[in-house]
């Protein structure tokens, strides 16, 4: 086959690999990505997530991942709603036509055995673990322990799963400890106080995990058997396994005899973070590189916030780890290796880490993604990019997220887009976010140059410095055939007319877009994601700031995964936050607020409203009668966020 | 570790602490009780042991207990992970009550800077739609716990 352009660039990463008797036709594996949650509630895979699977198999990986399949009938390995089922026949059609499709992607294909341990039974009401340790997260079940019959039902499940997985036509077969399952509980003395074989020293802690890769590996000695294994797992001041133990653990199942060991990092129930997008791409890959070195012969992969193919291939070069382990940035981009192997890495959707994929398990719902609103619907044509049957002329008012992917999404189907923006730059509210992220602004402005790149290539018109209003409109009659509002929204300050001092307030999207320069003493009104994100940049920027909200919680319009550290990140910086508390006042000199304990003064010299933020819908009233067709989408329909913003985007992109 | 039992005895100053926060606990069911205990002891043969094992001998604990309409702060006696009486459980490390205790504004910032740095450490004894129902969703967030678990 004709070497690719992309794939000469880094050859490391485009080279052949093998494991066992298989040959990959590069050295990237597609981690199992945690659940969809998109099956049966009996484990039954269904025609969405075949639909699913059948992307995933065509995206260009050496290697493909099943998701995790629990092994017992119980359920008490079922950690998510509608996690797949492996434990009997029945399930073997659908995962028959998976491993069908994986080959025929051209991959290798791997099948997960997951039973989360201290993380499962959902459907029970409790759990099993190796000792009775009592949860951190409310949403775990409580521990039962496992006795030792359990243990070797549990070694014998694992080993039937395997060999069902080779019988549906896996090529191999994955056990996973990843983020503090099963096998995770057994090996930590965290959860394993055990006082039989089974725990104690670090010897008899790793039994259980020899037993279970000795019982799969007679089960299907002719397969590969890879095992994820923490290098961290960040719990040591909980009493957790420290790196050293993390890798005398690994030592052992070396000596097993396993074929690749998949180095992760963390537990769910972890006080740190480990893949959110407050840490930086690479910042685990020492942990690989030990791994490597530890174990020159054995197989390592590896993957955790090493979101890019140049960085996994200059690892590769140096000898840090064997395989790349990917799967995020394949939620974002299911074309994304194709597109590297082609040159065209300017056009991937990058993973920004927002974690909405998980934040949604979390809630027993199937998993989305914010960058990628096909992911999860391509059972359904609706979601599909088609040809238009009838090609328009559309014109998109505003460029943010919500404007530019409606227009992208419509170009490439073949309408021809014009984009009026009142600014001079693309990007809307998204811009002032970035500016002022202090996880990692570049993932954020990845999205807009996302949007640079597609518009350019795509032929996507766009006219800067232009207000849209009745009377531009008016000199734009039949010009268009469709006309999509997506304007985003404003601080509502007419929330505070009744203040007095009201107009010394100061808009947070001005002070956001840096259209306004705030003192060095600031009171911000409001503490949902606006406020917060300006309070924590100015504080960190040196401002003395305080937060006055009126709620008794911050960030109540905060996704789940990011709520906790907007939290951290105001008792970090030792943000003020007056909670339950309004400002009955504003002066030249701060602002007087009340509360239960009466009424008291904030010296400021800028006060920041970050209240409710409204709609730009009044252009719906103005162009009503001057298109034939207008449409609205994002923050222009109702104030949320960038994930409403790109899906609400897309959708009326395929549809238009 | 007197240090940190004498800093659990204090009850005025967890009251005190306490009563600063008490909106967040007016949904909490009366009966609901938080402790809070030292993480580590020392045992009769000098062991040093966790308190995360499932039984301990008796130590002093602090119990956040709504009672009477309010959160009450009263002395406590835990035994172990296998009946603590209480629905969640902190496990304080050295120097970390103290911390709380020495904050004078948002005392429970501080706790919550601990909890993150994982000097203390924290167990629910309830399941999720136990500890809804009973009213605890505020304070739990309030501390900057993920109510739902979450990969990170």
């Amino acid at each position: 086959m004709t070497q690719r352009p992309g794939e000469a660039q880094l050859p490391h990463l485009f080279r052949q690999g093998r494991i066992g008797k298989f040959t990959t036709r590069n050295l990237i594996k597609y981690g199992a990505c945690c659940v969809s949650n998109y099956n049966g509630r009996d484990g039954t895979i269904t025609p969405r997530e075949l639909a699913r699977m059948r992307v995933i198999a065509n995206t260009g990986c050496g290697m493909i991942t099943n998701q995790g399949a629990y092994p017992d009938p119980r359920g008490e390995g079922k950690a998510y709603f509608r996690q797949v089922a492996i434990f009997d026949d029945r399930f073997l059609p659908e995962f028959e036509t998976i491993a069908r499709y994986i080959h025929d992607g051209g991959a290798i294909a791997i099948q997960q055995i997951l039973h989360a341990g201290r993380y499962g039974g959902i459907d029970l009401g409790y759990c099993v673990q190796p000792s009775v340790v009592p949860q951190t997260l409310p949403h775990f079940r409580p521990p039962r322990e496992m006795t030792k019959d359990d243990i070797r039902q549990c070694v014998r499940e694992h080993a039937e799963a395997a060999k069902r997985s080779i019988k549906a036509g896996f090529d191999g077969t994955e056990v996973t400890s990843f983020m503090g399952y099963l096998l995770a509980n057994f090996n930590s003395k965290f959860t394993n106080q055990r006082t039989d074989e089974y725990g104690g020293s670090i010897q008899d802690r790793g039994r259980f995990m020899r037993e279970l890769i000795d019982g799969m590996k007679q089960a299907t000695p002719d397969n590969p058997l890879i095992i994820r294994l923490n290098g961290a797992e960040l719990m040591d001041n909980w009493g957790g396994n420290d790196e050293d133990e993390c890798f005398e653990l690994m030592q052992q199942a070396v000596d097993c005899g396993v074929d690749m060991i998949s180095v992760t990092v963390g537990w769910q129930e972890a006080p740190e973070s480990s893949i959110g997008r407050d840490i930086p791409p690479g910042y685990w890959n020492y942990l690989a590189a030990r791994a490597k070195k530890s174990f020159p012969n054995t197989l390592i992969a590896f993957g955790n916030r090493l979101p890019e193919a140049a960085m996994a291939n200059d690892c590769i070069a140096k000898g840090e780890f064997d395989f790349w382990e990917v799967c995020r940035p394949l939620l974002a981009d299911p074309e994304m290796v194709h597109k590297v192997a082609e040159g065209r890495q300017d056009e991937i959707r990058r993973c920004i880490g927002s974690l909405n994929c998980l934040s949604r398990l979390f809630r027993d719902l199937p998993y989305t993604c914010t960058m990628n609103p096909a992911l999860g619907h391509e059972v359904e044509p609706e979601y599909a990019i088609t040809p238009a049957t009838v090609t328009k002329k559309v014109m998109v008012i505003g460029a943010g997220p919500a404007g530019m992917e409606c227009a992208i999404t419509a170009a490439k189907r073949g309408h021809t887009v014009t984009v009026f923006e009142k600014s001079d730059r693309l990007g809307g509210s998204l811009l002032g976010y970035a500016a002022h992220d202090l996880a990692r602004p570049d993932d954020l402005m990845s999205v807009i140059r996302h949007y640079e790149v597609m518009a350019r290539k795509l032929g996507v018109e766009l006219k800067f410095n232009t207000e849209a209003n009745a009377k531009f409109m008016r000199s734009m009659l039949h010009q268009f055939d469709a006309c999509v509002v997506a304007a985003g929204a404003r601080v509502d300050l007419a929330t505070y007319d009744r203040l007095e001092g009201r107009e010394r307030l100061v808009d947070a999207i001005d002070v956001s877009k840096g259209k306004v320069q705030p003192g060095k003493r600031v009171v911000v009104i409001g503490a949902g994601k606006v406020g917060l994100v300006v309070a924590e940049s100015l504080r960190k920027n040196g401002a003395e700031v305080t937060i006055v909200e009126e709620d008794k919680r911050i960030a109540g319009d905060v996704m789940p995964s990011f709520k906790w550290r907007h939290s951290a990140w105001v008792e970090e910086l030792e943000i003020r936050t007056l909670t339950l508390t309004r400002v009955t006042r504003v002066t030249a000199d701060g602002v007087h607020v009340a509360n239960s304990k009466g009424e008291t003064f904030v010296a400021a010299d800028t006060v920041i409203a970050a209240g409710p933020r409204k709609s730009n819908q009044e252009l719906f009233r103005d162009f009503e009668w001057m298109i034939d067709e207008l449409h609205g989408c994002g923050d222009a329909i109702m104030p949320r966020g960038l994930d409403a913003a790109i899906q609400e985007g897309y959708r009326l992109g395929v549809r238009i | 570790m007197d240090v940190a039992i004498a800093a659990l005895e204090d009850l005025a100053a967890w009251q005190r602490v306490i009563d600063g926060y008490q909106p967040l606990f007016e949904p909490l069911a009366m009966g609901a009780a938080v402790g809070l205990v030292p993480r580590f002891f020392v045992d009769a043969n000098g062991t040093r042991r966790s308190a995360a094992m499932p039984s301990t001998p008796t130590l002093p604990m602090l119990e956040w207990r709504k009672r009477d309409g309010r959160m009450l702060a009263q002395p406590g006696m835990y035994r172990g992970l296998d009946g603590p009486g209480v629905d969640l459980l902190f496990l304080a490390g050295d120097g970390a009550l103290q911390a709380v205790l020495a904050r004078e504004e948002h005392p429970l910032g501080a706790m919550k800077r601990q909890l993150r740095a994982a000097r203390i450490q924290f167990f629910v004894f309830r399941t999720k739609r136990e500890l809804r129902d009973l009213g605890y969703e505020d304070f739990i967030e309030a501390l900057g716990l993920p109510f739902l678990g979450a990969c990170r």
